[in-house]
């Protein structure tokens, strides 16, 4: 998101630079309206040609929502007066990095992404996209995203990823760039804790209803729905999907304690309970490590609510997070990155809820908030993004923020947003 | 629930006062007319004789009625009031123990009534957790009552978390009313008696 002084910023060099890049393109002498701030991250534009205007607008805005490049942006009306070599030209007499040529194909488009230093072209690639660009279509578009930032980068791009969030009493996905948002569960009963399978696919989430929770698992293509076995009464929720798609833990709050179990999803059986405690042991939720080895969680057996680790089959039940003097409030809600290094948790300090990342390799723990309520933090599968539920707009929204650059940016205006959850990536690999 | 407590109060009350305005309408006294034999005086005296009785059965059971509906209501309010407690606490104040004890008190006269404890939580902490500590909340108020000589089969506990607060809004005085535990009569609810 781009702070209103920085584009008023960004204006004034267009109109300083214009004219000056002009007379760089002589003898035509075209007027260029690029609007680009120099930045630490590489420049990258975007041009489209003939009918490529939608696609070229929702690339623009995954690139800059990767928050790895400082993205230029030029006026169409007035770049098609413009032969590509002049525009390449321009674009490097700037000090763009990269441009991405968008050309229209017969059922898509050619991606060409050109390295302006080498005059170059690094990649290119045709695509078939719907240049409409509207609702699931708009995945084709996003996974043109990720595959120039991975060209350009190195780096895995988040745009083909969807968000899974809690509001009202159901659960809906909606893509990461905040378009493109849909009703998942059918209005049965409050729907919560919503989390994707491995694969992208599927969707598993608590259904409340007649002071029960069911865990169901729902194939988002066909909308077909199957209940996990969870064994005795309760509300269960939290669920969990293992790296390998073949168990689901989840949480059991019933009379005899809230304790994590879990059960075999691939033969929809054998549900048993990993963790003990008696009436009041409060053991809730579960997250895989990427390897499918262990299992990090909350529990209040020492009191406050901290976050504690165990190996996949329960054993080696232990604190993961350690306490630090004044900084120990409860701790809640952790997601273990899918680079496997870091685990981010909602900790209570000072009557907010503030983000913090616990370091696997050196035992460390920071806080990545500092105002407001922030809650249920789930990681980008680029392991540097997290969305997050923050009311520090008033309410409850869901908020996005890259923890290399430090911007963020609010995804939806409306509702009362709750328990977000980041897709795995949805995109092809090249 | 206390809307539904008022309401009820009022209609009890507008019976009350049909029952008592009938109790002062006078008794039929038939006037013997002229040339009517003693016969038909008899029978007419008769008449009013059972028809007076008639009225004040009628005042008589109305008023009997009405003292079981207002006990029963009474019963009822107080196996349903809710308990309270404090930020991520589980712990029963003074206060609400004495509430739990007329709730034991009015199972113990009723041996047919079941209840549902359901505990709640105000919006602070994690869904999941409120979750837990609705629970949590609940259990307390059932291990209470059990000490207190009730059977454990006749309470069923569950937890709704932060889903479904008394005030939404996002207040010290909001949260205080949102955390609570809320009594609901499953069973034998009909014909409760007051306590012994």
């Amino acid at each position: 998101m781009i702070s209103t002084r920085q584009v008023a910023f960004a204006a004034v060099l267009a109109l300083v630079a214009a004219p000056s890049l002009a007379a760089q393109n002589t003898p035509d002498r075209i007027r260029l309206g690029i609007t680009y701030t120099s930045g630490s991250r590489p420049g990258i534009v975007v041009v489209g040609g003939a009918g490529m205007d939608s696609v070229r607008a929702i690339v623009e805005r995954d690139l800059e929502y990767s928050d790895r490049f400082e993205v230029a942006r030029v006026a169409p009306d007035v770049a098609r007066g413009a032969t590509p070599a002049q525009l390449l030209q321009a674009f490097k007499a700037a000090g763009i990095t990269w441009a991405v040529e968008l050309q229209p194909t017969s059922g898509g488009a050619t991606v060409r992404l050109h390295e302006l230093a080498a005059a170059s072209v690094r990649q290119q690639g045709a695509r078939g996209v719907d240049v409409g660009g509207v609702g699931d279509a708009r995945l084709a578009i996003h996974r043109i995203s990720d595959e120039v930032v991975q060209w350009a980068s190195g780096g895995s791009g988040i745009a083909a990823t969807r968000l899974l969030f809690s509001m009202g009493n159901d659960i809906y996905r909606i893509d990461a760039d905040g378009a493109n948002m849909v009703r998942v569960t059918r209005g049965s009963g409050f729907a919560r804790s919503g989390t994707w399978s491995p694969d992208g696919s599927r969707v598993a989430f608590s259904e409340q209803r007649d002071y029960a929770g069911l865990i169901i698992i729902q194939n988002l293509a066909t909308g077909a729905r199957q209940t996990v076995p969870t064994a005795g009464s309760g509300t269960n929720t939290t669920p969990a999907f293992s790296p390998d798609g073949r168990s689901l833990a989840f949480a059991k709050v019933a009379e005899d304690g809230t304790n994590i179990h879990v059960a075999d999803i691939a033969q929809m059986c054998c549900a048993h309970r990993l963790t003990s405690g008696g009436k009041l042991a409060v053991n809730i939720g579960p997250t895989y490590s990427p390897d499918g080895r262990r299992i990090a969680f909350v529990s209040a057996r020492a009191g406050v609510p901290q976050i504690h680790v165990m190996d996949a089959d329960g054993s080696g039940q232990r604190f993961l997070v350690p306490l630090e003097y004044g900084l120990s409030g409860a701790s809640f809600s952790p997601d273990w990155s899918p680079d496997g290094g870091k685990i981010i948790f909602a900790r209570d300090l000072q009557g907010g809820s503030q983000l913090h990342v616990f370091t696997l390799g050196s035992g460390r723990t920071a806080a990545v908030t500092s105002t407001g309520r922030n809650e249920d933090p789930s990681w980008a599968p680029d392991s540097r993004h997290v969305v997050f539920v923050s009311n520090r707009s008033g309410r409850g929204q869901m908020w996005i923020y890259d923890l290399e650059s430090g911007r963020s940016r609010q995804v939806v205006t409306s509702g009362a947003i709750r328990l977000p959850a980041w897709s795995p990536s949805l995109g092809v690999k090249p | 629930m206390r809307q539904r407590v008022v309401i009820t109060a009022i209609l009890g009350l507008s019976i009350a006062g049909a029952a008592c305005s009938k109790k002062e309408e006078p008794a039929m006294q038939p006037t013997p007319a002229a040339g009517v034999n003693q016969d038909s005086i008899d029978r007419a005296r008769a008449d009013s004789i059972r028809n007076a009785q008639r009225i004040a059965d009628s005042i008589r059971m109305a008023n009997a009625a009405n003292t079981g509906a207002a006990g029963r209501e009474d019963a009822l309010r107080v196996l349903t009031t809710a308990i309270h407690f404090e930020y991520d606490a589980t712990t029963i104040a003074g206060e609400d123990m004495a509430i739990l004890d007329q709730k034991a008190a009015i199972m113990q006269a009723n041996s047919g009534v079941r209840i549902r404890i359901t505990g709640h939580c105000d919006e602070r902490g994690s869904d999941e957790y409120n979750l837990a500590l609705g629970m949590n909340r609940a259990i307390a108020a059932k291990e209470y009552l059990v000490r207190r000589g009730i059977d454990a089969s006749r309470i069923d506990v569950a937890s709704l978390g932060r889903e479904v607060p008394v005030d939404p809004s996002p207040n010290e005085s909001a949260w205080a009313q949102n955390r609570r535990d809320e009594f609901d009569v499953t069973a034998g609810g009909s014909n409760l008696m007051p306590a012994r």
